[in-house]
């Protein structure tokens, strides 16, 4: 004999599945209807590995001082800190490296939207003209960007990592930033060509 | 049990009404697709970096905002002290911005909607008839605009060219549109520890544009560490094309002020190529065990390999004495293989002008850069 409770949850959950039907086109009465805004807009900050990751000095009984937090560098407890971005260009040797990626970079007013170009209000002298209608992705570039003790090392290096075995490094470059840097603008993104 | 068949009719169940969402897409439906790669535009486009050095600007600019500080770090002089390498302004924008000390309302479209910048992959075996070092791979391909035919053209440095000039599809502004040319410069600040050392160098390019430059990336295989073992590596080949109005180079103070005559040069034009794959000379990176960086562009095939047609070439190097097969595929290589071309109609420096100047048809049959430690 079936269980009462178990006969009603099966025709609760049968009846919910019922309404799972495919989703449906609306009309163009519906479309009409609808007056939500196109686009978004974001700001934000990016920072990098402040608290060392599972490598830095103390994690995980960590005793090798070669990566650390961001704190203990600044008292010569660690020679590193921040992230590390290494990308190996073949199989054979070693590794092109963006180290020590450190600091922030901040952000207002990035703003996302579909666009349709138009042949009577774009200027891009004359070749709106054959792409009026193409609807692109327009990215409305921030008007500043502001960097704070951002910095990083262009290095190459012969490990992966520098816990690693070994590892020899070339600094090339780096850079350290801080500061604001004005821009105006929009990127426009659309698909190209015939496949 | 109960629960076992309880939970298998609820997933039935569940299975049965939502096996409609997902549908194949007709023929008709999939030839309306047409895209392939990206296309960027940038759009009114303009980007400046002012650090608070410049503070009184000869050329009569904008100074600097307080605090403002953009450092290229890792340089030492010859004792090994640190070089304090500063970008005291950066700027990216349209025509006529004065060698940057101008850029209000100076806007540049960066690619055209019907020509724009492209991000695509490309099939290998298109780009050279199915041989040379891509063949059977894809190869991702980043491009600019791309040089277009001479009647819908513009002359790529003059700064007032006209529809039907040059080949460059990059066109002045002219009063009612941006146009797609743009001024760029740089002016950099050393601070020696000696300070009797500092210095500061400028650089500005007038009505710049990078038509025709792309670069290529694609997987190959070539014996990079001389063990006579292929290894799997990344290939490159790039067209780096920079063509300005104008190149202008001075020295200011540290603080924007006292600058010395220019060194110019007038319709510069830049054409590097680097790589040549369609004739087996991919560009290769590579990383030494002693972290050493290793740039090489692989040596044109000898006579007698397999890919220039495996016959020889006589010693008097003519057609009569040679592999007809081999002998044609190099003089294709040298009549229609990639060519760097770098040329100026005229240098300047101060009001003396030195002429024109050019280096046509440097082809590079191999090349190998090493980095050194040079530290003391």
């Amino acid at each position: 004999m079936l269980d009462l409770k178990y006969f009603v949850m099966i025709l609760i959950l049968f009846s919910l599945c019922i309404k799972t039907f495919a989703l449906e086109p609306i009309s163009e009465e519906g479309l009409a209807q609808v007056s939500g805004q196109n686009g978004v807009s974001l700001s934000g900050e990016l920072s990098f590995n402040e608290n060392g990751g599972p490598l830095a000095l103390g994690q995980l009984g960590n005793e090798s001082n070669i990566w650390g937090t961001c704190a203990q560098k600044d008292n010569a407890g660690a020679e590193r800190c921040g992230a590390r971005l290494a990308i190996k260009p073949n199989e054979s040797n070693g590794w092109l490296v963006l180290d020590e990626l450190t600091g922030s970079v901040s952000f207002e007013g990035l703003t996302l939207r579909s666009r349709d170009i138009n042949a009577a209000t774009d200027n891009f002298g004359g070749d709106e003209t054959l792409a009026d209608g193409k609807t692109v992705l327009e990215i409305g570039l921030p008007n500043e960007i502001k960097f704070d003790n951002f910095s990083y090392n262009y290095a190459t290096s012969s490990q992966a990592r520098p816990t690693d075995a070994g590892n020899q490094q070339q600094v090339r470059y780096g850079i350290d930033f801080n500061g604001s840097v004005q821009m105006q603008g929009n990127l426009l993104v659309f698909p190209t060509g015939n496949p | 049990m109960l629960n076992h068949i309880t939970t298998i009719l609820i997933l039935l169940m569940l299975g049965t009404y939502t096996q409609a969402d997902l549908m194949g897409l007709t023929e008709s439906e999939m030839a309306d697709l047409t895209g392939e790669g990206i296309g960027l535009v940038y759009e009114s486009y303009q980007i400046e970096m002012l650090s608070d050095a410049l503070t009184n600007r000869a050329d009569g600019g904008p100074n600097g905002e307080a605090s403002n500080d953009f450092k290229i770090t890792g340089i030492t002089d010859s004792l090994g002290n640190a070089v304090d390498v500063s970008i005291a302004q950066f700027y990216f924008a349209g025509t006529g911005t004065n060698l940057g000390s101008d850029l209000t309302g100076k806007l540049v479209n960066i690619g055209r909607l019907n020509n724009p910048i492209t991000i695509n992959l490309v099939d290998g075996d298109s780009l050279s008839g199915g041989t040379g070092s891509w063949a059977d791979n894809g190869v991702l391909q980043i491009a600019m605009s791309t040089k277009t035919d001479s009647g819908i053209g513009y002359d790529c440095t003059n700064a007032a060219a006209a529809e039907g000039s040059g080949i460059c599809s990059s066109r002045p502004a002219n009063g009612s549109y941006h146009g797609e040319r743009f001024d760029m410069g740089y002016r950099f600040n050393h601070d020696f520890t000696d300070p009797f050392k500092n210095m500061n160098l400028n650089f500005h390019a007038v009505s710049a544009n990078m038509d025709g430059s792309y670069l290529r990336f694609w997987g190959g295989s070539t014996d990079i560490n001389g063990d006579g073992i292929l290894d799997s590596t990344i290939m490159l080949e790039a067209q780096m094309n920079f063509y300005a109005s104008e190149l202008v180079f001075n020295s200011c103070e540290l603080d924007g002020s006292s600058c010395g005559d220019s060194v110019g040069f007038n319709n510069f034009q830049m054409e590097l190529a680097l790589g040549d794959s369609s004739n087996y000379q991919p560009m290769i990176v590579d990383i030494t065990d002693s972290g050493f960086l290793n740039i090489t562009i692989e040596a044109i095939p000898a006579p007698g390999d397999l890919r220039t047609g495996g016959g020889i070439i006589g010693s008097d190097g003519l057609i009569a004495t040679s592999d007809v097969i081999s002998w044609n595929w190099y003089d294709n290589y040298y009549q229609n293989g990639r060519k760097t071309n770098i040329s100026v109609s005229d240098m300047t420096v101060g009001t003396e002008s030195f002429g024109a100047s050019s280096l046509q048809g440097l082809q590079i049959q191999y090349l190998e850069v090493i980095s050194r430690h040079v530290g003391p």
